[in-house]
């Protein structure tokens, strides 16, 4: 039960702002990794075929991995059906189209990025500077909000492209990725 | 308090319940705007918990255009705020509100700031940067078994954001007629979960000067964390005082002085996540604080606090809770002719231990809390302090909550120790007139016991509603206690008329009430809030006292209600208006008022921020003691970098 810890943790009564625009972080960010998808163009051999699914990788990250399949339980991504599998080792990861890096995987950030070199697979992670690591897309909170910070070369190295609406709304655009 | 624990399980057991299907539907745009919190402060910590809890967020701290923390408590029920100096406040809960008003415990951080000098809260040198406020938890009632003694009638929690939120710079200026602030804070991430933040911030409000700095760091790993933080300030008030020295049988003169303040401290704390739901949680601070009076006295005093909770392994039904702590204050007095305290040094020691179950009456539905805090202080020895409470979720939308407490109130230095002459101005007396008040150490702990009930219910994502009911039933409430005058002839010098009193629990009594909140948020952009207090007080000199005491029953208002709206607007502009009435409190000088406030906030570009606020629209007021609260209108620039 670690949400029974952290509130313990606390020491403190039970919060909330019982406002309907906040939500937890790893919400929002599950929400960020799914909307991304429609936001970023894929070589067309990422995918075999027209009944090919949509793949996102979790690793390090439980929370989002779950908040993201309630998310896409009933939705589609361009109209191909989306598959959200939880990574535990470096070689489940597989090709799949997002690869999401948890803080609890940071320390296997390098590896995990590695096994996708080459591949046309959207990198997002949330770790403070992430991008200067090698991610294409970070997810920080900063003044309680969810930002991102986003490489667009690094991602077109992998022939994929960011659409300038996400560009336009990022927090920093890398230019030197 | 159990409530953590409660709403612990709750929250893990309703957690699946959450709006996670609606983000999907929304722009990047708008996922940019959400603000986020940690799982723990997810609504349904609010909601399940058994007892009138009420937040202040930040957003609301900031849309209000709020910037001292009595003004950011006018947004929770119940509270009673009244402003009684350029830079003074009478604040209490469930009455009893006065400039000395000693019913409350207040937290910043969990550092208590409580002064044991007189068991009340010098609220002009409780000053944080706001912006980096996290939220302000209200608790209406008393929480003395988690908390310990003087968590009476009331429980306020200031909390700021870890540092790991607050990177980045941020400039804050603001700005009306006689009260200006300016801050400055920088915060830096080191990477893997640690992060430090410094500020300073400055503000002048008419004769008042005040600066303060400080520092925090957190860093986590795996399965514990740890902050370490301080703050260091210095302020002072130009005025008039009374001089230093008199002789009885004349009147003091005056002369110009200032009151000069000062303080520093540091906390650390560590929290370790055990796993299967144990855990534990290691608090120190260490707390100075200054204050010279001009003609009054001087306190310095230096607090030295320890503290350990925890959490075992939930067994079965049963959750079981844990905590001990001790406390050492230490202080220092400069006594004057007017106010002596005897001894002028004095250590104090609280120790306390406590202990709570939470058991699952029906999975899921039914919680009862039981536990109780033993403390034991130098004032009174050894003190219980029990509490007993039930949760009853009927459904995932409502619940309803009721609790048996009782709480002490310890006496403070002020009504052991000191002897305060006071000159009393009496037109056309033939001689000089004085009231002598003599302090008792055999007076013994004020007592409370209280039951509450509680309904919260909501209706989709739009509609909530709590409602809270008390009964408190008092006794030895502490008063002072005139005896007949005396006419001194036989000194040297003129002869002179003086009252004798004494500090004794010679009041008892009961107060009952309740407190309304309803929100109602029709689109995410709108949300409209409706808040009511009732307090009714019922007090009486206990049998062979014949005091002024319960006149402090007219210190309260009967009724208080506001109406706020929340609205963010396109183009990046918020709005907010704000009414609220206050009954009058005819022992305090208060008819009492409606006002208004207004403030409008704009952001022109991602990290600049303008803001225009109105406050007392409607004219001047009073609110306790005569001292009269104008309009005015502050501008306010906030610039992150």
């Amino acid at each position: 039960m670690p949400l029974l810890a952290a509130i313990v943790l606390m020491a403190a009564p039970g919060d909330a702002g019982g406002q309907p625009l906040t939500a937890g972080e790893d919400e929002v960010k599950a929400a960020f990794v799914y909307r991304f998808g429609s936001f970023v163009e894929w070589p067309p051999a990422a995918f075999p075929d027209d009944a090919s699914p949509f793949e996102i990788a979790i690793a390090g990250s439980d929370e989002v991995a779950a908040h993201l399949k309630t998310l896409t339980e009933a939705r589609t991504m361009n109209g191909r059906a989306v598959v959200v599998r939880r990574v535990e080792r470096v070689e489940d990861v597989g090709r799949p189209h997002v690869l999401f890096v948890g803080r609890a995987a940071r320390r296997a950030f390098a590896s995990l990025v590695g096994s996708v070199a080459g591949s046309p697979v959207l990198v997002i992670t949330e770790i403070e500077n992430g991008v200067a690591q090698g991610s294409m897309i970070d997810l920080v909170v900063d003044a309680e909000r969810v930002r991102f910070d986003v490489a667009p070369d690094a991602a077109a190295a992998q022939e994929l492209k960011i659409s300038s609406r996400v560009l336009a709304i990022a927090r920093r655009v890398s230019k030197d990725g | 308090m159990s409530i953590t624990i409660l709403s612990a399980a709750v929250a893990a057991a309703v957690a699946a319940s959450t709006v996670v299907d609606d983000l999907g539907d929304l722009s990047l745009e708008q996922l940019t705007q959400i603000q986020v919190v940690t799982p723990s402060k997810r609504f349904e910590a609010l909601f399940d918990t058994p007892a009138s809890v009420h937040v202040i967020t930040a957003a609301d701290i900031r849309r209000a255009g709020v910037r001292s923390i009595p003004d950011a408590l006018r947004l929770a029920p119940g509270v009673e705020v009244a402003r009684d100096g350029h830079d003074s406040w009478s604040i209490s809960i469930r009455g009893f509100n006065n400039d000395l008003a000693n019913k409350l415990l207040v937290l910043i951080d969990g550092r208590s700031v409580y002064s044991p000098l007189y068991a009340g809260v010098f609220w002009d040198v409780q000053n944080v940067m706001i912006e980096d406020i996290d939220r302000i938890e209200v608790i209406n009632g008393p929480g003395g078994t988690m908390w310990g003694a003087n968590a009476v009638n009331g429980v306020i929690n200031i909390i700021t954001r870890p540092a790991t939120e607050t990177t980045g710079g941020l400039v804050s200026l603001s700005g009306d007629d006689p009260w200006n602030v300016a801050a400055l804070r920088y915060g830096h991430s080191f990477g893997n979960g640690a992060a430090s933040r410094v500020y300073v911030r400055y503000f002048e409000r008419d004769a008042r000067q005040h600066g303060q700095g400080g520092f925090r760091i957190d860093a986590a790993s795996d399965a514990s964390r740890h902050t370490f933080q301080g703050d260091v300030y210095r302020g002072s008030t130009q005025g008039i005082f009374r001089d230093d020295e008199f002789a009885l049988g004349e009147m003091p003169g005056e002369s110009p002085g200032s009151i000069e303040l000062g303080g520093h401290n540091l906390l650390y704390r560590w929290t370790l996540d055990q796993g299967d739901g144990a855990s534990l949680r290691v608090r120190a601070f260490y707390d100075h604080t200054r204050r010279e009076i001009p003609g009054t006295f001087a306190e310095r005093r230096d607090t030295f606090d320890l503290d350990v909770q925890g959490a075992l392994t939930p067994r079965g039904r049963h959750l079981f809770q844990w905590g001990a702590g001790a406390r050492l204050t230490r202080d220092d007095i400069d006594n004057t002719s007017f106010a002596a305290f005897d001894p002028a040094s004095r250590s104090a020691l609280t120790l306390n231990v406590y202990a709570q179950n939470t058991i699952t009456v029906r999975p899921e539905s039914v919680f009862l809390t039981v536990g109780t805090k033993l403390e034991r202080n130098d004032y009174t020895d050894f003190e219980w302090q029990p509490q007993a409470r039930l949760a009853w979720h009927q459904s995932e939308r409502s619940m309803a909550w009721f609790a048996v407490s009782q709480a002490v109130r310890v006496p403070a230095r002020l009504e052991t120790d000191i002897t305060v002459t006071a000159p009393v101005p009496v037109p056309d007396a033939p001689f000089p007139f004085y009231v002598r008040v003599v302090g008792d150490r055999s007076i013994a702990a004020e007592e409370l016991t209280a039951f509450e009930a509680g309904y919260r219910f909501r209706v989709g994502a739009s509609w909530t509603l709590d409602a809270s009911l008390f009964r408190h039933e008092y006794d030895n409430l502490i008063v002072t206690a005139a005896t007949d005058p005396i006419v001194v002839t036989d000194q040297p010098g003129s002869p002179y008329l003086i009252i004798p009193a004494t500090l004794a629990n010679g009041m008892q009594g009961s107060g009952q009430g309740g407190t309304l909140a309803a929100n109602w948020s029709p689109t995410p952009a709108w949300r409209v809030q409706f808040h009511y207090a009732h307090i009714d007080l019922d007090l009486e000199n206990r049998p062979g006292f014949d005091t002024g005491g319960p006149d402090v029953a007219r210190n309260s208002p009967r009724n208080q209600y506001a109406l706020r709206v929340f609205a963010d607007l396109r183009n990046n502009v918020s709005v907010y208006a704000g009414w609220r009435h206050v009954d009058a409190l005819p022992n305090a000088g208060s008819p009492g008022y409606d006002t208004g406030n207004f403030s409008v906030r704009w952001m022109p570009r991602d990290r600049l921020e303008l803001a225009l606020t109105a406050h007392n629209l409607g004219g001047d007021h009073v609110e306790f003691g005569g001292y009269e609260v104008e309009p005015t209108v502050t501008g306010t620039l906030v610039w992150r970098f």
